[in-house]
């Protein structure tokens, strides 16, 4: 009979880990957007607290390029177009005789020098009385095509030919979204390809080579007069403050930043005995960086970072207490079936560590990605090579370890009580 | 007669709410008991303590004063873990606001309590179907509570109540959010489990139609119970309603 094996009374069995973890699991797929929406508060403060340490991590500028022009440069209707090595009294038209003399279509008249600093002359050859130019390093001298006129007129006259059966066609096609995206494929086409036939007709000169060297080291940030000197003979990091004129006012000698251009990046404690030894013996070779940061710009950082742990506790805890207490119902509900206290307890706290170390890995990829492509787009993508492996993991283990030790113990409280709560009173909670 | 014959005895029930100060009597000593496989209706005007009766009862509160026994053990004796079973197992819960989980499909809120009594997954799976064939949702499996009517969810609900094979079901209003036909079809449910399982059913309830199906009516009013009826003494009174009824 079904009633008389119902009249002991046992005890609940504690269903095992696993279990509660294929159901937080399954709760989380099954309220997906829900979930999302929890998840974006945790996700938005780790986000916002990663883009900080990136910030700092990036926090010294990119290593100086620098360029040399040591060769003057010959081009266009020349017989040999080429780069000569500069020496004194190189003139205009001494170097078109080494580059073999005019060709046939050469236009003298309009032979144009673009000087180093872009400032263009023309000269016209072909009249004897023009005098000669000298010439200095990083010069270019252009000879113009006397068929460039015709050339570009032809361009012209093609592209736009071109263009107006395209566009007919283009008019032909029936479906509208189709005939706009390829009425404006033909007009973008016919821009770029007429811009490119008039360009390249021979008639304007083309950028003067730059070549780059290295063989300086810089320093850079809070120093009297941060500088760019010769790297040869093992300069040290003592010597380099030194001829740096020493630390600025505002100088963070405690976290001196060193960027070898073959080895990871170091920071310096120079407020150290330690620090200071290490200073007299690291040397510096060409391409290397000291960066000396600013320490207000430094305890604005820091006060930034507190900023977003705060941020995150508040979005995460907010973000937590509503996910459980839109749930007191459910809770109710599964204590009248059975489930105990420390059951539910487990599969919040499960669900919790799962949606923090998910949605602070998110959070770490867009902080991290966001500040990267910005500091790569706005001051050159080789400062990213300034990252060393170890930051970026650190990040990474900062986010996570830190996201969801905020989203388990802000669950941890609402779940406790939810979970103690006689279930009649639970049930009654309507929100 | 053995003590084995009662199911459920309340033995000076009472319960108080204190809120900013005042106390509010919801049941001032209910002695109440209730025989194996009987079917016994509450019945009292809004807010004479049905509903906090079934807490009691179900053990989804404690009494302020007085004991309920469920199978001759006092209640307030057990703890986390045997409460935790007994309404797993031994007592099966419907309330009028149906309470399944609405995120999951009615298959998985079947499912649920034989989750929490540890029966491996393919069982409970089948036994969820199985219940849900015999409410009649054989076809609605992996329907979610908002894609039911209010009826079939309350189907859903009785099966859920049913996965772990029930001695006693409690249900508070199990038909108050129905319309008259559908209460009527969860009312024959339910009569159905108490005479063909042998389940003992206590049920709050507003509904006139609920008495014709009821072994006694319970009738309490401002916490106390004002008369227990027989069901043969009644007979006449449902004849009459009906007749008001339709
Ligand atoms: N959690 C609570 N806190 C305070 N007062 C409560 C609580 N639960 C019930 N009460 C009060 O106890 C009394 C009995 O309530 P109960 O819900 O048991 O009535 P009921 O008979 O189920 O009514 P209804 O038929 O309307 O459902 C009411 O006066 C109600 O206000
Ligand atoms: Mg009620």
């Amino acid at each position: 009979m079904v009633a008389d094996s119902k009249r002991g009374v046992g005890r609940q069995i504690h269903l095992p880990l696993g279990r509660a973890f294929l159901i937080s699991v399954k709760s989380i797929k099954i309220r997906f957007w829900r979930s999302v929406i929890t998840a974006a508060g945790i996700f938005l403060g780790i986000a916002f607290l990663v883009s900080v340490l990136a910030q700092l991590a990036l926090q010294a500028p990119p290593v100086p390029k620098e360029f040399a022009y040591p060769n003057v440069y010959v081009r266009g209707m020349v017989k040999r177009p080429l780069d000569k090595s500069m020496e004194p009294g190189i003139t205009a038209k001494s170097v078109i005789e080494t580059a073999g003399g005019y060709a046939t279509k050469a236009d003298k008249r309009t032979v144009t020098v673009v000087k180093k600093e872009g400032d263009r002359v023309i000269l016209d050859f072909e009249n004897a009385a023009t005098p000669d130019t000298r010439l200095a390093a990083g010069d270019l001298v252009f000879v113009p095509d006397s068929g460039g006129r015709l050339k570009q007129l032809i361009v012209a006259l093609v592209v736009l030919t071109a263009a107006i059966v395209g566009l007919v066609l283009c008019q032909r096609v029936a479906d509208r979204k189709k005939r706009i995206v390829s009425t404006t494929a033909v007009i973008v086409l016919g821009i770029f390809a007429l811009s490119f036939g008039l360009t390249h007709s021979g008639l304007t000169p083309p950028k003067t080579p730059k070549v780059t060297v290295v063989q300086s080291y810089h320093t850079r940030g809070e120093l009297k007069v941060p500088t760019d000197q010769p790297a040869g003979g093992g300069v040290t990091l003592e010597k380099a403050l030194a001829t740096s004129g020493g630390f600025a006012g505002n100088a963070d000698r405690r976290h001196v930043i060193v960027i070898k251009r073959n080895a990871p990046k170091k920071q310096v404690d120079l407020k150290t005995a330690q620090g200071a030894a290490l200073a007299r013996t690291l040397t510096l070779g060409p391409g290397d960086l000291v960066y000396v940061p600013d320490a207000t710009a430094r305890n604005r950082q820091i006060w930034l970072v507190i900023m977003s742990l705060v941020v995150c506790t508040i979005g995460i805890s907010n973000s937590m207490l509503m996910s459980v207490t839109e749930r007191f119902k459910e809770i109710g509900t599964m204590k009248c079936l059975g489930a105990l206290d420390k059951f539910v307890v487990e599969l919040f706290l499960l669900e919790a560590m799962l949606l923090g170390v998910g949605a602070s890995f998110a959070g770490w990829v867009v902080g991290f990605g966001l500040m990267a492509l910005l500091a790569g787009a706005t001051q050159g993508w080789g400062l990213l090579l300034q990252l060393t492996m170890v930051e970026i993991l650190r990040m990474l283990g900062i986010a996570v370890g830190v996201g969801t030790a905020l989203t388990t113990i802000a669950t941890i409280a609402p779940a406790i009580r939810a979970a103690q709560m006689p279930p009649a009173a639970a049930l009654r909670v309507e929100i | 007669m053995t003590a084995n014959e009662y199911v459920v005895r309340t033995k000076d029930v009472a319960k108080e709410f204190t809120m900013g100060g005042t106390t509010l009597r919801a049941l001032d000593g209910v002695n109440l008991d209730i025989f194996r496989g009987e079917y016994v209706s509450i019945m009292g005007p809004s807010g004479s303590g049905k509903s906090t009766l079934f807490n009691m009862i179900g053990g989804l509160d404690k009494p302020t004063g007085g004991s309920v026994f469920i199978n001759d053990v006092d209640m307030a004796q057990l703890d986390a873990q045997e409460l935790a079973y007994l309404r797993c197992r031994t007592i099966g819960y419907i309330f009028q606001t149906f309470n399944l989980i609405p995120v999951m499909t009615a298959l998985e809120n079947v499912t649920l309590p034989t989750i929490f009594a540890g029966m491996p997954t393919d069982d409970g799976t089948e036994r969820g179907i199985e219940l849900l064939k015999m409410v009649g949702l054989g076809d609605r499996l992996n329907h979610k509570p908002s894609e039911l009517s209010g009826g079939q969810q309350q189907r859903v609900a009785i099966a859920r109540s049913l996965a772990n094979n029930p001695a006693i079901i409690l249900a508070d209003e199990p038909t108050g959010n129905l319309d008259l036909k559908t209460g009527k079809e969860i009312i024959l449910l339910l009569k159905e489990l108490n005479k063909d399982h042998g389940v003992t059913i206590i049920s709050a309830t507003h509904d006139l139609k609920m008495i014709d199906v009821s072994d006694r009516i319970v009738w309490i009013r401002d916490g106390k119970i004002e008369r227990i009826e027989e069901r043969s003494e009644i007979d006449l009174q449902v004849g009459e309603l009906e007749g008001v009824e339709s």
